[in-house]
């Protein structure tokens, strides 16, 4: 057993923040809160790294990564409060649609003409010029709707048969919602399945799904480090009753909370991750495969989930009334983080899926 | 990244697995820090040491087997899980040994390390006094040096299992003009040293063991002194950040305890407590996974740091959260301490909640561990 990351990973976590820094520093993201409009350049930042396509195998123009390395960057990603649907494109749609060209079981097996076109949109996604979001559950919302291309959707056939399809923007209609993550825009979608938009059923449905799970699991672990960080920066400089208010004692005790929450969830999302990747691209496509072990990705989540909203409280809490307005940053990271450690499925719904495991 | 366990360690896994569900005792035995207990978890304990169990990690030289930080991580799990006893020398093993490896000479490591591990040497640690509890670097009791032998004068307390403890690892104030951390000495003291003298205290669940110590002109040899005169702090700080930091409370007690909710849980057939049993099943492989990440850290020849103080506060309050739990589910029948007719399994889960309320006072209290993740990890204004 080995937890190290090798220092090719490592590097390849640097450049991604190097494009972070560049393209998506805090005043980047106020903008984009603020105006609703795109990063400039990030996207096209990202798919020239290769970061769009992390996931996808390097015949298919990806970079045959695996979950590892992607939970790297999901931490990077919430450190920035990048606001761009990375997580439902790269770590969801690109690596799901190239598990479904590789499936080769007799029973699933698509057709040519299927394949082709899905290859085609794999192309574009990993290049950027195609954005792919994505809902969680069945009766759930895609997000940064407004942006996308094309939707993950889940068509619930019964209680016990889920599958999901590949839809365009323009077979579906799209009811915007604001949210309070301004850039996130979730729309609700109405929208009709077929043969020709199923892209994975059955146990790779669940594996999907454990994607988005894990990493939004790393990206709350990112968020919440911001924020202790810049907590931890904003209580070391004001000063009340003649001294920085970190000295107190009540204050660095919820701060060293916020670092037990982090530092004991993060392991276990790297395990989560790392499962994943012990996991065969396509699992209906061969008997042997390994199966998914739900219990690990949830309590990722749940871990993972509970750092970044006490972190939300505490950061809110140690930088008192400056903390509460929008004029300052960390309001961003703030209102993320609590909409994120609840996206992909609350803790309730996570803690359920570990009871059933019991 | 590598996070699966080795053929090696699975075969290890499934060894002491084996040797523990045939040679476990059939009946619980009495609290360990009963009179009776602690001699019958003496004999649990030979019974480890013969078939090489009582300290694996250790060299073989000494009583251990060799294995690795992963296996031994792996033998707590099989261990707890198996409902085997506590272990009474927990104190001398994980507190005690790491600082005996680090510094002893070979004589004493000789001398002190092979009676440890078959039991018939039982420690108990000594450096609490009356005014120096959180604040351990004010103690007082003095131990200078005269010839031979340290004379100690003064009083040592909340010593747990020294009342019936064969030995003391003792920190006291060698040089009588010195203050705080300086002028302190490391010493090992037989339990029946002349001029030495030990009350009983009745710990929260009235139980014996507890005890206060009262030294009066105490001679202790210099052969007993570990590391060097004056250096006592940070001999016995040393190792806090190396493998000693996880070796108090390894995670597979925690994952056995909520094993054993799920199994209260089963039995109760009450399903509203499912959510915070999945909860704590989270947490306790949360700490699971930070102690195998801690391990790999250690391999990889890094140190722990204060990140053992994170991990201090985690497994103190999840121990407690757990015991906890369990009243709640037991309801009315919570209360039913052991030798009641209508107990749960002879009141147990009130003796883990007792013995889990001291999980935040000992090895620091969690306030005092707060400050040090603040001020040494997050680096927070000192003053």
């Amino acid at each position: 057993m080995k937890f190290e990351f090798s220092e090719d990973q490592k590097l390849f976590q640097e450049a991604f923040s190097a494009v972070l820094s560049d393209k998506c520093d805090a005043t980047v993201v106020r903008k984009v809160w603020e105006t609703q409009n795109r990063a400039e350049g990030l996207w096209e930042a990202l798919a020239e790294l290769g970061a769009l396509g992390i996931q996808a195998p390097e015949e298919m123009g990806g970079l045959g990564f695996s979950e590892i390395e992607l939970i790297l960057l999901m931490e990077e990603a919430g450190r920035y409060a990048m606001p761009e649907p990375f997580l439902e494109h790269a770590s969801v749609a690109v690596p799901t649609l190239a598990a479904c060209l590789e499936n080769e079981s007799p029973e699933s097996k698509n057709l040519e003409s299927k394949n082709s076109v899905f290859r085609e949109y794999l192309e574009k996604a990993i290049s950027g010029e195609l954005v792919i979001t994505t809902v969680y559950s069945p009766s759930s919302y895609v997000v940064y709707g407004e942006w996308a291309d094309m939707f993950l959707l889940i068509n619930e056939k019964d209680s016990n048969t889920k599958e999901l399809h590949l839809v365009s923007k323009d077979d579906v209609k799209l009811h915007p919602q604001k949210s309070l993550e301004t850039p996130r825009k979730p729309m609700r979608v109405e929208w009709k399945p077929s043969a020709d938009s199923l892209l994975a059923g059955g146990k790779d449905f669940e594996r999907a799904m454990a994607r988005g799970v894990v990493a939004t699991s790393g990206m709350c672990l990112g968020l919440a480090q911001h924020l202790l960080d810049a907590t931890i920066e904003y209580v070391s400089e004001r000063e009340q009753f003649g001294k920085p208010v970190g000295s107190q004692q009540a204050v660095k005790h919820h701060l060293a909370d916020v670092a037990i929450a982090i530092e004991h969830a993060r392991p276990s999302v790297y395990m989560a991750a790392w499962h994943l990747s012990s996991l065969e691209p396509s699992l209906t496509s061969s008997l042997e495969a390994k199966t998914l072990d739900i219990a690990i990705v949830s309590s990722a989540k749940v871990l993972a989930s509970k750092a970044a909203d006490l972190a939300a409280k505490k950061s809110l809490q140690c930088q008192g009334a400056i903390g509460y307005t929008v004029e300052n940053d960390t309001n961003f990271w703030m209102k993320k983080a609590l909409v994120t450690a609840s996206s992909w499925g609350s803790s309730s719904f996570h803690l359920e899926q570990i009871a059933k495991t019991l | 990244m590598d996070l699966s366990f080795s053929k090696k360690e699975i075969e290890f896994q499934q060894e002491v697995r084996e040797w523990l569900k045939a040679n476990i005792p059939k009946k619980r035995l009495p609290s360990l820090d009963s009179r009776e207990g602690f001699e019958e978890h003496r004999q649990w304990e030979r019974e480890l040491h013969k078939a090489g169990w009582s300290v694996p990690n250790w060299p073989a030289e000494f009583g251990g087997r060799d294995c690795s930080i992963f296996e031994w991580l792996l033998f707590e799990e099989e261990y707890w899980a198996s409902g085997a006893p506590g272990r009474v020398n927990t104190n001398g093993i994980s507190l005690l040994a790491p600082t005996l490896f680090a510094f002893g000479t070979t004589e004493q490591k000789e001398r002190f390390l092979p009676k440890m591990a078959s039991g018939e040497e039982i420690w108990a640690q000594a450096w609490s006094e009356p005014n120096a509890g959180s604040d351990l670097a004010s103690l007082n009791t003095k131990g200078v040096l005269d010839g031979e032998y340290f004379i100690l004068n003064g009083q040592k307390t909340w010593c747990s299992r020294g009342a019936f403890a064969d030995w003391l690892f003792c920190i006291v104030r060698s040089d009588p003009e010195s203050e705080r951390h300086h002028g302190l000495t490391y010493l090992l003291v037989p339990a029946d040293t002349e001029g030495m003298e030990r009350r009983e205290v009745g710990r929260l669940d009235g139980q014996p063991a507890f005890a206060e110590i009262f030294f009066t002109d105490a001679k202790v040899h210099i052969s007993n002194l570990l590391g060097e005169i004056g250096q006592g702090w940070s001999v016995a700080m040393s190792t806090t950040s190396s493998e000693r930091g996880l070796n108090l409370r390894a995670p597979g007690r925690f994952m056995a305890a909520v094993g054993n909710l799920v199994k209260l849980q089963k039995e109760l057939g009450d399903t509203k407590y499912l959510s915070k049993i999945a909860e704590l099943w989270a947490d306790s492989h949360a700490y699971r996974w930070i102690c195998y990440s801690a391990a790999s850290k250690l391999l990889a020849g890094q140190e722990l740091g204060s990140d053992t103080s994170m991990m201090k506060v985690f497994w103190s309050d999840l121990d407690l959260k757990i015991a906890g739990l369990a009243l709640e589910m037991l309801g009315e029948r919570a209360e039913f301490m052991e030798g009641s007719p209508d107990a749960y399994d002879d009141g147990s889960w009130m003796d883990a909640y007792l013995f889990a309320l001291a999980g935040p006072i000992y090895a620091g209290t969690n306030e005092i561990q707060r400050n040090i993740i603040a001020e040494r990890v997050l680096g927070l204004p000192r003053k």
